[in-house]
């Protein structure tokens, strides 16, 4: 949980003029945000609100900054204008001490994790920010949101390094994001290499995939060409089969039953041995 | 009347959570095969959970999860040319079944062709779907060449001498057959010694042929070769 812990959000419920409140630049939705809203207006209008946004701020000083329920806000200002008399110009709130902005953000973003699929963007944006704000300590931004390390380390990978063209192609489809990565493992730090691999990566099977970030990640200074062609190129290894006369595999069936190991282990180390003892292998 | 149709009916859910659970827990058998086919067990879970309610309290008498349960009855969303194959066990895999019928249906009759002829793991029809994902429009075929021709992969050499060099191509002749289509090549290595290379698929027929007829592999190899082959 974030770290001031008197700064918590207050049990009671108030109704707030919608008038009163503005979208504070704490909230982590930036983007969607008209997504859905009319659909969430015909809910509550024949439902109610089941859940009250945070505001922060003092009750009875306003304006009061939005920090969690964008959407819902949003919902009551469209009722208030489709029903100007019927109650929809309040909203139900609570109240969080108006002391740190960092706490309202993670606030914001914890809500909106625990609740939704918050656009992509919104969520990197938010972790990068927290990542900065606690000194570049990601253990700690990921136990603050409640992520797995790993999950925050990507978010801040490609934040900060990868190229703006993949950075957009991820907020339009954020299933892109193993791609986004391998590109950029391959590519080892060049931006424009990263580029060229991702829009080849999409198409790829998962082979390919593969190969093209065991090629790139071991060879940084290969071309972007290179690399892809190293990927469609598939490996094939070659394996010599024995196939021994009756009495040997007996023999070795034997051994086999003596010494609980794969005849595949003793073949390999009886040939080892004698290879080795002619001279034709260095021990 | 009731009481009597109410036991049989308890009686045919009691036998069909029976078979599930003879078919789903085998990792506490290692190296059994299931017992039954994919659609005979898909058919018993659907009576079990007619019979106990919810498919969650199948899976919580079978032992295993929900999850692992619907995994079970994806064979009920596959193409009707398909189920019959998995019915006659010529498709057995959960997991091909899974990812098959996580693809369109007009694409499956094509997959499980692929499957069927050796040409589809369990891993590539794995990779297939997403690849089907990303091009909803192209024709499934060259999809599936995409896979298999794109995958890592290990051949089988088996080297035998031929003493006359215009006997090759009959030689070749007579291993693709043997190996139901699963020869890649056969290269000369120098002198009498040639070397036919197989793929996975390929040897596992020649092994099953030479059981078939009772022959050591050695032995098959010799015979189909027309030749005495060294062994390798």
């Amino acid at each position: 949980m974030p770290e001031c812990e008197s700064e918590t959000v207050q049990p009671e419920i108030r109704p707030v003029l919608v008038t009163d409140i503005k979208v504070d630049d704490t909230n982590v939705r930036q983007h969607d945000i008209d997504k859905d809203v009319d659909n969430l207006a015909d809910s509550i209008e024949e439902h109610g609100l089941l859940q009250p946004v945070v505001l922060m701020g003092v009750w009875g000083e306003p304006k009061y900054s939005l920090i969690v329920g964008q959407r819902r806000f949003r919902a009551f200002q469209r009722l208030r204008e489709r029903h100007p008399n019927d109650g929809f110009d309040r909203i139900p709130a609570r109240f969080v001490p108006p002391k740190s902005k960092d706490y309202a953000k993670v606030l914001s973003l914890i809500e909106n994790l625990q609740r939704v699929e918050v656009n992509y963007a919104d969520v990197a944006a938010a972790v990068t920010h927290l990542w900065e704000k606690y000194k570049h300590d990601d253990k700690k931004v990921a136990q603050t949101l409640n992520l797995p390390v790993q999950t925050v380390r990507d978010y801040l990978r490609i934040e900060l390094y990868a190229p703006p063209k993949l950075k957009l192609a991820l907020r339009k489809d954020p299933s892109l994001k193993p791609d986004v990565k391998r590109a950029m493992k391959a590519a080892q730090g060049d931006q424009k290499k990263a580029e060229e691999l991702f829009f080849q990566v999409k198409g790829m099977t998962q082979f390919e995939k593969r190969r093209l970030v065991d090629y790139g990640s071991s060879h940084p200074k290969a071309s972007a060409d290179a690399v892809l062609a190293e990927a469609k190129k598939p490996k094939v290894q070659e394996t010599i089969v024995l196939a021994l006369d009756d009495h040997l595999r007996g023999a070795l069936s034997k051994a086999q039953a003596a010494l609980a190991m794969d005849w595949v282990d003793i073949a390999n180390t009886a040939l080892h041995e004698w290879l080795a003892g002619k001279g034709f292998l260095k021990q | 009347m009731q009481s009597a149709a109410r036991k049989q009916s308890s009686d045919e859910a009691d036998r069909a959570l029976a078979l599930v659970v003879a078919n789903t827990r085998m990792a506490e058998r290692p190296g059994a095969k299931r017992p039954h086919s994919l659609t005979r067990i898909a058919e018993a879970i659907k009576s079990a959970v007619a019979g106990y309610g919810t498919e969650r309290e199948v899976a919580g008498r079978v032992g295993i999860s929900t999850e692992m349960l619907r995994r079970f009855l994806s064979v009920e969303n596959l193409h009707s040319e398909v189920k019959p194959l998995v019915t006659a066990r010529q498709i057995d895999s959960l997991n091909m079944v899974l990812y098959m019928a996580s693809m369109p249906k007009p694409d499956q009759p094509a997959v499980a062709e692929a499957i069927i002829g050796g040409r589809l793991s369990g891993t590539e029809v794995r990779a297939l779907a997403p690849l089907r994902n990303r091009f909803p429009k192209a024709d499934i075929r060259k999809l599936i060449d995409r896979v298999a021709n794109s995958r890592d992969r290990t051949v089988y050499a088996v080297v035998f001498p031929l003493t006359n060099s215009r006997q090759l191509r009959a030689v070749a002749d007579g291993l693709k057959q043997a190996s139901g289509d699963g020869l890649v090549s056969v290269r000369s290595m120098g002198g009498q010694r040639y070397k036919a290379v197989f793929t996975r698929h390929g040897l596992r027929n020649l092994r099953s042929a030479a059981r078939k007829q009772k022959l050591s592999f050695r032995n098959y190899v010799k015979r189909v070769t027309g030749s005495n082959s060294d062994g390798e």
